[in-house]
């Protein structure tokens, strides 16, 4: 049976369990693909998204609704999961020589080796440009709803957003565009 | 008329990029980037890592998390809650009742203007004065009275007893605007709730002996 917002925030208010389950069903996966980019791993990403859960338990009561319930649980999870990154092992960073192996189609990187390499990019960019770039190009957040998620103004979270996009241009513009000018960079590289 | 944007005006307008709607600056940096070779060699890895970033949206599978959330989840509701969420409703009736007996005759004195007395926050060396002398004159007063009311309490009168409650709340009030007042002797607010307590208690007193 399909229920409106405010029945499920009712629902969730008092703790009725198929509503957190409503809840964990249209947000659930994107929020583990999100804390697992953030985390870089999925075991790590799916305790915080528990955690997230169990906060929105205790504290839904004081959720007024300002924000859409969904930047709200996000920004529960990316408190929590930068927690938890902080109790972990700074994890290693992408290193501008490392070559990447195989080769790809001339003008685009082969997706596999694109994937990885943007992938270890992200990771490698400062944590609020990080958070931003995810929210905003993996998730599809729009600039005000990572500003709510993150308590930011709108030109803050562009500002971030930008020095992310100039950040992940630098790491990857040697596999960008011409095939040649690709291959001299992985030679570079290796020797 | 349209102003005619170079490469250091598209600078902001990178600095936007994915513009968000904004048909007007996308149309603008489409026709810039025609005639720019760089910045549509910007633009276009602009969209490479959008496009990118997009391809790192997977499905991701996570079999065991809901019922880990829901066991969390059932747990939580099984601990009790430190605060209980509904005052039982006999407690809430009493201090309900007790509340409205106590206004009508609270508030009168609580709003009542005192003559002499200014309306700053620090009281003068002579209003602290006159206002100490009436307090020792009160507590006198309930010096003399309060033996009898005991009086009554050791020989079980019921409404002694139904009126000593409200004599210890008088009681807890005045002790603690003593205590505020040995620290802030000018403070006229603690002051005028001293001597307003202390009334109220001479009041009830007064009011119980002479029945």
């Amino acid at each position: 049976m399909m229920s409106t917002d405010e029945e499920l925030l009712q629902a969730l208010r008092e703790g009725r369990l198929w509503a957190f389950q409503a809840v964990y069903r249209k947000h659930g996966e994107s929020m583990v693909r999100f804390a697992t980019q953030l985390l870089g791993n999925q075991a790590d990403a799916e305790d915080a998204v528990q955690e997230a859960f169990l906060t929105l338990h205790r504290k839904i009561a004081g959720f007024r609704g300002r924000s859409s319930l969904a930047t709200w649980l996000y920004r529960v999870l990316v408190n929590r999961a930068l927690k938890i990154r902080k109790r972990r092992r700074p994890m290693e960073s992408l290193d501008e020589t490392t070559p990447l192996a195989g080769a790809g189609p001339p003008g685009a990187l082969a997706s596999a080796e694109a994937g990885a390499a943007m992938a270890k990019a992200i990771d490698a960019l400062p944590e609020r440009q990080r958070v931003v770039f995810t929210l905003s190009e993996i998730e599809g957040f729009t600039t005000m709803e990572i500003g709510e998620i993150l308590g930011l103004r709108s030109g803050t979270v562009r500002f971030h957003l930008c020095k992310a996009r100039e950040g992940l241009r630098g790491k990857l513009r040697p596999y960008f565009g011409n095939p040649d000018a690709r291959i001299d960079a992985r030679r570079s590289a290796v020797q | 008329m349209k102003r005619n944007f170079d490469c250091r005006d598209f600078e902001r307008v990178f600095e936007r990029w994915p513009l968000e709607g904004d048909e007007e600056a996308t149309r603008a940096l489409a026709a810039h980037v025609e005639s720019c070779a760089p910045c549509r060699t910007r633009l276009q890895e602009y969209r490479e890592i959008s496009r990118l970033a997009a391809a790192l949206k997977q499905s991701i599978e996570a079999p065991g998390l809901w019922p880990r959330i829901e066991a969390g989840l059932v747990r939580e509701r099984a601990q009790p809650r430190r605060f209980p969420r509904r005052v039982p409703l006999l407690a809430g009736a009493i201090a309900a009742a007790a509340l409205l007996l106590l206004l009508p005759t609270v508030l009168p004195t609580l709003l009542r203007p005192r003559a002499g007395v200014s309306r700053s926050t620090i009281l003068a060396d002579a209003e602290i004065e006159t206002l100490v002398r009436e307090e020792r004159r009160i507590a006198a007063r309930i010096g003399e009275i309060e033996p009898l009311f005991e009086t009554r309490i050791a020989q079980e009168d019921h409404a002694a007893a139904i009126v000593s409650g409200g004599l210890a709340y008088l009681d807890g009030n005045i002790e603690t605007c003593r205590r505020l007042c040995e620290r802030n002797p000018a403070n006229r607010s603690i002051r005028r709730a001293l001597l307003q307590s202390a009334e109220k208690k001479l009041e009830i007193l007064e009011a119980f002996v002479s029945r």
